[in-house]
């Protein structure tokens, strides 16, 4: 095992991953840092989704050791892993109507008790939410009545509510406006540099990812991964092999951008 | 948005909820007096308060003593015991149409009440006999949908409604069986009927007991109705609550049954009256649910008992007969849609 220094936030030693039979990521290292965040990238079915779960110990890993600030997280209680870490999912599904309003206060659960009266704390961090996803106008609607768009600002709402130390993101930009994708995005990433937290995101949109991530954790689909550093992973090579297609890299004004070309030779 | 001006707008809502309690209560009261007050021997209100608390045992204070006090608070606690269950039958299947009933809870009770009838033995054995059914049906559920691979809705749901079937092919094969004299009291068993119920003190116990044990997990509630994954990843310990919702639910079921048959409509339209009017936190919802069944089935009670007077329909009847438009109305005033689309409707 590999030794632990105070600033590591989460340390993934040796993880191992299957589905049905299927591996989906093989001895898997990696240490994040507090002020780190990391993109997983990866083609549908390579174990993006599967990864953030496992790591909200929603699944268990077929083997291998995950610790969150040094402690094994299969020794925590699910209530206490949700104090320290949030996950947004790829898709609400609002089984039973709320107002946006209760659906954003749900996410102070983990620091509640069942009789305890909201804390200032509490409605503080609501209110900053609903600021930064500009749902002031909507709190008393129903969440079905909203658009795709607009529920997932609230579900990023109710994440920003539940203010943990590791946000995990399940594809953020999932519905959202080109405006939104990048205010969420930068929201979410001043508050892990300021703070000291950590971001883990899956998405398939790898400007996002080069744009908002310092690390990019590529599945390749076969259960080989490759991890470093932005700049290093995301290169037309890499990803046109993990993506089965061929993508290319251009530069402008500062920004790196990748885009289709076609299909790979292979 | 800062907090504190979210915090006011809340403050609002608080005063919301203390009308909403008012009304309940006030609707209790109500439904208590109106109990008392209605039957074929006419006792003026003011006469009431007296006698209840009358020691000289004249026919009239027998009448309220022993009649319909028992009847009333029977009334009360079935109609709590079932709104609440359904309440939490609600949350346990996120599906909009279950009801107390929907996982063969009713059936097993009514099996072993009508078995009771059928084979002549005394009254005096038909709640236990239903209250064995219906635990019968509760474990059978509980093993049958546990097994291998553990518990999920899907197969709770199925595995309830298959024998829930089962039950009800039983008890149309002893209707068919048994002569036309027996056939009378099966049927208004079936229909749900307060005359012969008689609350025991468990029975109330088992209210409060429930009622603070659910209190107690409101808020992981509120998130499991949001979904079971969404709850999970908040630190519920779903599992946990998933059982705990089904055993008290089925248990607050078979008391319900038990004490009156099986009195449809209140589990199903009660929680979803009071969700459609703004009460979805559970810290309301339940005890809501609980004055308002409670009520609801105590004023339905009274009006089984005289609107054909001096001949008695089954509450059963009237509860639909109240409920279905009450319900309507509710629905069709209401501007928050009933169920969450999660695929949006057509216009």
């Amino acid at each position: 095992m590999m030794a632990h220094s105070a600033a590591d936030l989460l340390q993934i030693n040796q993880l191992c991953l299957q589905i049905a039979g299927k591996h989906l990521c093989q001895n898997l290292d990696l240490t994040l840092k507090a002020g780190e965040r990391l993109a997983i990238l990866g083609p549908n079915g390579s174990g993006k989704t599967s990864l953030l779960h496992t790591l909200m110990g929603l699944q268990k890993p077929a083997a291998g050791h995950i610790s969150l600030n040094g402690q094994p997280i299969s020794q925590l209680s699910s209530a206490s892993l949700a104090q320290h870490i949030g996950l947004l999912f790829q898709s609400a599904l609002d089984e039973m109507p709320a107002t946006v309003m209760e659906a954003i206060l749900l996410g102070r659960l983990p620091h509640q008790r069942s009789w305890s009266p909201m804390s200032e704390q509490d409605w503080q961090l609501a209110g900053q939410a609903i600021s930064h996803m500009q749902l002031g106008d909507f709190l008393k609607r129903d969440v079905s009545e909203l658009s795709g768009g607009e529920r997932q600002r609230v579900a990023i709402a109710a994440l920003l509510t539940q203010s943990p130390e590791l946000y995990l993101l399940d594809e953020p930009s999932n519905h959202l406006d080109i405006s939104f994708q990048i205010k969420t995005l930068q929201t979410l990433s001043d508050i892990v540099q300021h703070e000291r937290r950590a971001l883990i995101m899956a998405t398939h949109d790898i400007n996002l990812a080069a744009r908002f991530c310092d690390r990019i954790l590529l599945l390749m689909g076969n259960g080989q991964h490759i991890e470093g550093p932005a700049n290093e992973v995301l290169t037309e090579t890499a990803l046109s092999q993990a993506f089965q297609f061929d993508i290319k890299k251009i530069t402008h004004q500062g920004h790196l951008l990748f885009f289709p070309a076609g299909f790979s030779a292979n | 948005m800062n907090g504190s001006s979210l915090k006011d707008q809340s403050g609002r809502s608080l005063s919301s909820d203390l009308l909403l309690f008012s009304l309940l209560g006030l609707l209790a009261v109500a439904g208590f007096v109106l109990s008392l007050t209605s039957g074929s021997v006419s006792i003026p209100f003011s006469e009431v308060w007296r006698l209840m608390f009358d020691s000289e045992s004249s026919s009239q204070s027998r009448i309220i003593q022993e009649l319909r006090l028992p009847r009333a608070l029977a009334a009360f606690a079935t109609g709590a015991m079932l709104a609440m269950s359904g309440v939490m039958m609600q949350v346990l299947l996120r599906n909009p149409l279950a009801d107390p009933y929907i996982l063969g809870v009713s059936g097993g009770a009514a099996v072993g009440a009508l078995g009771v009838i059928m084979l002549g033995l005394s009254a005096v054995w038909m709640p236990t006999a239903a209250f064995c059914g219906a635990l019968l049906s509760v474990l059978l559920v509980f093993g049958l949908a546990g097994r291998r691979r553990g518990w999920s809705t899907t197969r709770l749901l199925l595995t309830g409604v298959v024998i829930s079937a089962g039950w009800g092919a039983l008890i149309n094969l002893m209707l068919s069986t048994s002569s036309n004299q027996t056939v009378h009291s099966m049927l208004f068993w079936l229909m749900g009927d307060l005359s012969q119920s008689h609350g025991e003190l468990w029975h109330y116990m088992l209210i409060v007991a429930v009622l603070v044990l659910m209190m107690a997990n409101a808020r992981p509630l509120n998130a499991m109705a949001r979904g079971e994954l969404q709850a999970a990843a908040l630190g519920v310990d779903v599992r946990r609550l998933r059982m705990l919702l089904y055993l008290c639910a089925s248990l607050l079921t078979a008391s319900a049954v038990t004490l009156a048959g099986s009195i449809g409509f209140v589990g199903l339209i009660i929680p979803h009256a009071l969700r459609l009017a703004g009460a979805r936190d559970h810290r309301k919802l339940l005890p809501a649910a609980a004055l308002l069944g409670g009520s609801f089935l105590m004023m339905a009670d009274s009006l089984a008992r005289t609107i054909i007077a001096p001949q008695q329909l089954p509450v059963g009847v009237l509860t639909a007969v109240l409920g279905v438009p009450a319900f309507l109305l509710i629905l069709y005033r209401s501007h928050i849609p009933a169920s969450s689309a999660g695929n949006r409707n057509l216009p």
